[in-house]
């Protein structure tokens, strides 16, 4: 069954290329101008994915974001035209599971919606023992990670952060995400030193660090763990 | 002249109060002779010159003339009434003792009466006083707008000493020069004149002048005729009337200050609420253009066709980061952009930037080159990725598809030098002192072929700026443009 998409997008020609660039991968899609009409959607259509503008007419797309959080897990790709770093952390934050600043290539809104069938598509609870991205593999059973068939040695703390990338690869995980996750706490003194972390884990693992290929930066708002 | 005025003024006074003190003591001594013809007995005589010393105080208004006239009338007593008559002796010694008492009791009247007359004048000097600073006082507060209470000063300032007044306000107010207010006289006319500086000098000298202050900056000058400085009463009223011109022209000038203030909030509210609205409004389509055109882009197959929509493309992505960077310069310029400082790895605010520029960097090769140990350095993240994405895309688009581009960073001491080379034309001598100007694009002809609003090195400039580095622009020996940024470890 292909999957169906909910397109939440005020403006007329975003919402037909959006439908447009969908079709071109046969994927179905309905498009809905409002929140209200969004909301109604969600309540009566099997939605696979919503892409959800935040700017919408009737009501603040973060809305919708908590409303739909509240009663299910359904994927959540938001578009907006708000470039600043707090309106992306606050809605990843508040349950969103990509942030697409406008204007967007269709490359990465179709990359991304990638990502969120491929975690759709297997079920997060039964994740694969073994996770293979390129030349890197990593064992989350035997907590041993190779690269080129090479060995890689990290310690527990720096496994443990490779892990969680590396099961949400592909989503932008906030600072806070990742410190509630690991530490437990997300002091802002803290990020600092997953910083440390993230930059002893590149070292590790990639060829230049400056020019990373598994672990992205989004300076201000987290990491992304890039699948493809 | 009125130094001459003066002592001539105060002998004629004395005149006259030695006249007053005479001609009472004689007409006592007249009435004395009355009642000692019709016999009365000598008491009555001593009452008269008693009484008789009582107005000399009264008239004179002045304690010494008082004295003089006790000792005048206690002599005559003596040498007209007393036997021997017509000597300064006694024959009765008992008399002796009516003199002395005489004379106290003369003196002491007169005292009394002179104290009661000054203290009688001080009251209604102080009451006229306090009228005045009354009036000056109520119609100071009637007026509203510096130019109501400098023109209501004026007319205080000229019914009070009864001459012409003068007000040079300074260019502080008006933003221009000097400008002279005169006022002849209370039911006149303001007459406004523009001073220059030696005009300035010359009227301030010609005049009694005295300034107010506002915050430790001269507002305004009150000039008055030289001559007009008297006693230290009107020394002291005229201290007290310019408090209260100064508190009058600070209360204006301080609604006027308020009054701006919120004038700029509003136009600050709503420049930034037209640069959201603009930056929403332009984004909008931009997103459309250019994803309608990128999907043409996949599903066109004629070859001129994907040369026109890849040139819509093109365009509306470069048009997109104009946007950007009008938005983050009038930003920066507002001082709305206030910098977030943290400790963020050098290397990850690089890839950020290179991984953003490579999606439009073609065939061209973007190196990057950090020491082997993690960078921390204090920055506004963002701000630094911006200034890295400038200068990349900078780069990209002064080189040619096949080019490679170099970024790298160097520790000099407490500093971090980061560089982006590219190994394209390289700068025009001439441009490298301009190339950080808002507007400036490097060289006419290209600027149509290659465009670049000159905003993204201004940006550039001002955010390596905020964080008190410096940028440079130079051209590599062997050819190509190098810029070069610093941040303080």
């Amino acid at each position: 069954m292909s999957p169906l998409f909910l397109v939440v997008e005020d403006d007329l020609q975003i919402r037909n290329f959006i439908k447009f660039s969908l079709k071109s991968q046969s994927y179905k899609s309905i498009e809905v101008s409002t929140g209200k009409a969004a909301l109604e959607a969600i309540a009566i259509e099997p939605i696979t994915a919503i892409i959800l503008d935040l700017g919408l007419p009737d009501m603040d797309g973060m809305d919708i974001i908590k409303q739909v959080r509240a009663i299910s897990d359904i994927p959540i790709i938001v578009i907006s035209v708000r470039d600043q770093d707090n309106d992306k952390v606050e809605a990843l934050d508040a349950g969103a599971d990509d942030y697409l600043v406008k204007p967007f290539s269709i490359k990465e809104l179709l990359a991304r919606i990638r990502v969120v069938l491929r975690h759709t598509g297997n079920s997060i609870k039964e994740s694969p023992a073994i996770l293979e991205f390129a030349e890197l593999k990593v064992d989350l059973i035997r907590h041993k990670v190779t690269l080129n068939e090479k060995e890689v040695h990290l310690t527990p703390m720096e496994f443990h952060l490779l892990t969680l990338l590396v099961k949400n690869y592909g989503k932008v995980l906030t600072h806070k995400y990742i410190l509630n996750e690991v530490w437990g706490s997300s002091l802002d003194s803290d990020v600092q030193s997953l910083r440390v972390f993230m930059a002893n884990i590149r070292r590790k693992i990639e060829k230049n660090p400056a020019k990373p290929r598994y672990i992205i930066t989004e300076v201000g708002v987290g990491y992304r763990f890039a699948d493809e | 002249m009125p130094a001459n005025n003066k002592p001539k003024f105060i002998y004629n006074f004395t005149v006259q109060r030695i006249t007053v003190v005479m001609c009472l003591m004689l007409l006592a001594t007249l009435l004395s002779f009355l009642v000692e013809h019709l016999g009365f007995t000598e008491v009555n005589i001593v009452v008269i010159y008693i009484l008789s010393v009582l107005l000399a105080s009264r008239y004179t208004k002045c304690l010494y003339y008082g004295v003089a006239a006790s000792l005048i009338a206690t002599l005559s007593f003596n040498f007209f009434f007393t036997e021997p008559i017509y000597s300064f002796t006694v024959y009765d010694k008992s008399y002796i003792f009516t003199f002395l008492v005489m004379l106290l009791a003369a003196i002491f009247s007169s005292t009394l009466t002179s104290n009661l007359i000054n203290a009688e004048e001080q009251a209604k000097k102080k009451e006229s006083q306090a009228q005045i600073l009354y009036q000056v006082t109520s119609s100071l507060a009637k007026a509203s707008g510096t130019n109501e209470v400098l023109r209501a000063s004026m007319e205080c300032l000229a019914s009070l000493f009864n001459s012409s007044v003068s007000c040079i306000i300074t260019d502080e107010i008006l933003g221009s020069k000097f400008h002279l207010l005169e006022l002849q006289n209370i039911k006149s006319v303001v007459s406004i004149t523009q001073l220059n500086r030696e005009a300035f000098d010359e009227h301030v000298k010609r005049f009694h002048t005295t300034p107010v202050l506002f915050q430790d900056r001269v507002v305004c000058y009150f000039c008055l005729p030289a001559d007009i400085l008297s006693s230290d009463e009107n020394k002291y009223l005229e201290e007290s009337i310019f408090m209260q011109i100064t508190i009058a022209v600070e209360r204006v000038l301080l609604t006027e200050e308020k009054e701006t203030a919120k004038i700029e909030t509003e136009q600050e509210r709503f420049k930034s609420s037209l640069l959201r609205s603009v930056s929403h409004d332009l984004r909008t389509p931009l997103s459309g253009i250019t994803g309608a055109a990128e999907i043409l882009l996949h599903r066109l197959k004629d070859h001129e066709n994907i040369t026109l929509v890849n040139g819509i493309y093109e365009d509306s992505a470069w048009l997109n980061r104009l946007v950007e960077n009008i938005l983050n310069l009038t930003r920066l310029q507002e001082g709305r952009i206030n910098i977030a400082t943290r400790q963020e790895a050098l290397e990850e605010v690089i890839s950020e930037a290179v991984r953003h520029v490579q999606k439009y960097a073609a065939g061209r090769r973007i190196l990057v080159n950090i020491p082997e140990e993690v960078l921390f350095v204090p920055m506004d993240g963002k701000l630094i990725v911006q200034v890295l994405v400038n200068l990349l895309d900078n780069a990209i688009r002064s080189t040619e598809k096949s080019g490679t581009i170099t970024v790298s960073v160097t520790v000099d001491h407490d500093r971090v030098w980061i560089s982006v080379e590219d190994d394209g034309e390289g700068l025009e001598n001439v441009d490298i002192s301009k190339i950080f100007d808002i507007f400036y694009v490097a060289d006419k002809k290209i600027a149509d072929a290659k465009r670049g609003a000159g905003l993204g090195l201004a940006i550039c400039k001002a955010i390596v700026t905020m964080h008190n580095g410096e940028i440079v622009a130079e051209n590599k020996k062997d050819g190509g443009a190098s810029f070069r940024f610093c941040l303080n470890c």
